[in-house]
């Protein structure tokens, strides 16, 4: 939550608290706090700090295929000819895509919708990147589709939206297995988790 | 001794947002206090004892401690999880549409038991007997009704006489039928068949779980949802964001 700037601060200083607060999780404590650890910084970090930032904003673009974050279209994942461009995962956030390639458990391509629906917040169909997703599953030759929106009600019902549209096609489509975290316990689960987990249940 | 601070509550999540690293900040509609907005410490983790119970159209059951602005969540359980309801597109986005009303026909810290009976009967329903086609009607009727916009379906609301058959419009702002001789301008009232008048009077006087299953067509089926649209969208006074994503799905059918 923005506050109004501090009266008795430099005007500068204001300035870079009020811009920080505005930073998502960071409250006006944090905000000063990190306001003065940049003040402290040696100029050529504070600059490097600032050239990153407006790196960022200029060089980041969307990736034409995958609608993912890169500096390059099509982004380094697209253009790998090693990955198995059969396969193609949807997820809703670019950190979602660096969340799956930390497990170095899947080797084909990805679509980041860029959201989930959410009616309440007039999220649609048309404010997410499905439109391109069917353009791309009609020109590419995809065999499985992997559903990885996340499991809460609108990454349920994003997932249901896209299968429904595909339905009749011949495409293979999947989703995440839904269960128990690890290190989590059955006591304090959900009765939803704990059925899924059970449906999900694999032989020893 | 207990502790004032902290209250038991029941309700209906109707919305979770992300809350600062990994907090939930939840609206709930809740038979006790009305609407509730409290936040959940850290139940964005998977780990969280709490994760999983916070989910939009959950029936849960919670602990929370007064706070200076939000109040704490510091335990939850789920009563009904309507499983059915959420392993499904179109009852999903009705689920949204109730929850979106009564987000915006709940009063905070002010209880409505009736209204929060109709929700869960509504809710309830939809998840076990998704057939019903009126459920949405009878909610939005008693809802209407629950926060005192019941709708007038025997006499007029301008004259008070008793309305004749096809001798009557309805107007949504007049809270219910208008004869003709009280003439009220056409842009102010709408036609309503003599069809949908009783379906809506059948509404008025049963409840939902002995409401018979009509064979009704879809003409009749759209001006009930058309002339009950509009007087909730009246009342509430704002867009009903829920009901677009409801008729795109209905135009994918």
């Amino acid at each position: 939550m923005a506050t109004d700037p501090i009266p008795s601060a430099a005007p500068a200083l204001a300035k870079l608290i009020q811009e920080l607060n505005k930073l998502p999780g960071i409250g006006p404590k944090s905000a000063q706090r990190l306001a003065f650890h940049i003040i402290r910084l040696p100029a050529s970090e504070a600059e490097e700090l600032s050239h990153a930032i407006n790196i960022v904003k200029t060089n980041i673009t969307l990736c034409d295929q995958c609608q993912n974050l890169t500096e390059a279209t099509p982004c380094n994942i697209c253009a790998n000819t090693h990955r198995n461009a059969t396969q193609l995962c949807v997820v809703e956030d670019p950190m979602d895509v660096l969340a799956l390639e930390r497990t170095r458990s899947y080797q084909g391509q990805y679509h980041v919708l860029h959201g989930s629906l959410s009616p309440l917040n007039g999220i649609g169909p048309d404010q997410l990147k499905i439109r391109e997703l069917f353009q791309r599953l009609s020109d590419a030759n995809i065999e499985e589709l992997i559903i990885a929106t996340n499991p809460t009600l609108e990454g349920e019902a994003t997932a249901m939206y896209i299968s429904r549209h595909l339905s009749g096609q011949n495409l293979k489509v999947t989703f995440l297995a839904r269960g128990l975290p690890v290190g989590g316990s059955l006591e304090y689960s959900d009765d939803i988790t704990l059925s899924k987990a059970l449906e999900g249940r694999q032989e020893m | 001794m207990p502790n004032p601070r902290t209250y038991l509550a029941t309700g209906i999540i109707l919305k979770k947002t992300p809350f600062s690293e990994a907090d939930l900040l939840i609206n709930m509609f809740s038979r006790e206090h009305g609407k509730l907005r409290g936040v959940a410490k850290g139940a964005q983790k998977s780990t969280s004892r709490m994760v999983g119970h916070f989910e939009p159209l959950t029936i849960v059951e919670i602990s929370a401690n007064k706070g200076r602005t939000l109040d704490n969540i510091n335990q939850a359980q789920i009563i009904n999880n309507l499983p059915h309801l959420k392993s499904n597109l179109s009852l999903i986005s009705q689920g949204l549409y109730i929850a979106e009303l009564l987000d915006g026909f709940g009063n905070e810290s002010n209880a409505n038991q009736h209204l929060y009976s109709v929700a869960v009967d509504t809710l309830v329903n939809l998840n076990t007997n998704p057939n019903q086609i009126l459920n949405l009607r009878w909610f939005e009727l008693n809802l209407l009704k629950s926060t005192g916009f019941g709708i007038e379906l025997e006499a007029c609301t301008s004259c008070n006489k008793e309305i004749l058959p096809n001798h009557h419009r309805y107007s949504p702002s007049h809270g219910g039928l208008i004869c003709l001789e009280c003439n009220l301008p056409t842009q102010f009232s709408q036609p309503i068949s003599l069809q949908a008048l009783k379906v809506f009077r059948l509404i008025d006087r049963t409840h939902l779980l002995s409401l018979p299953y009509l064979n009704a067509s879809d003409t009749l089926l759209r001006e009930m949802k058309t002339l009950l649209g509009s007087t909730v969208r009246y009342w509430v006074d704002k867009e009903i964001r829920s009901n677009a994503f409801m008729e795109r799905l209905e135009q994918l059918d």
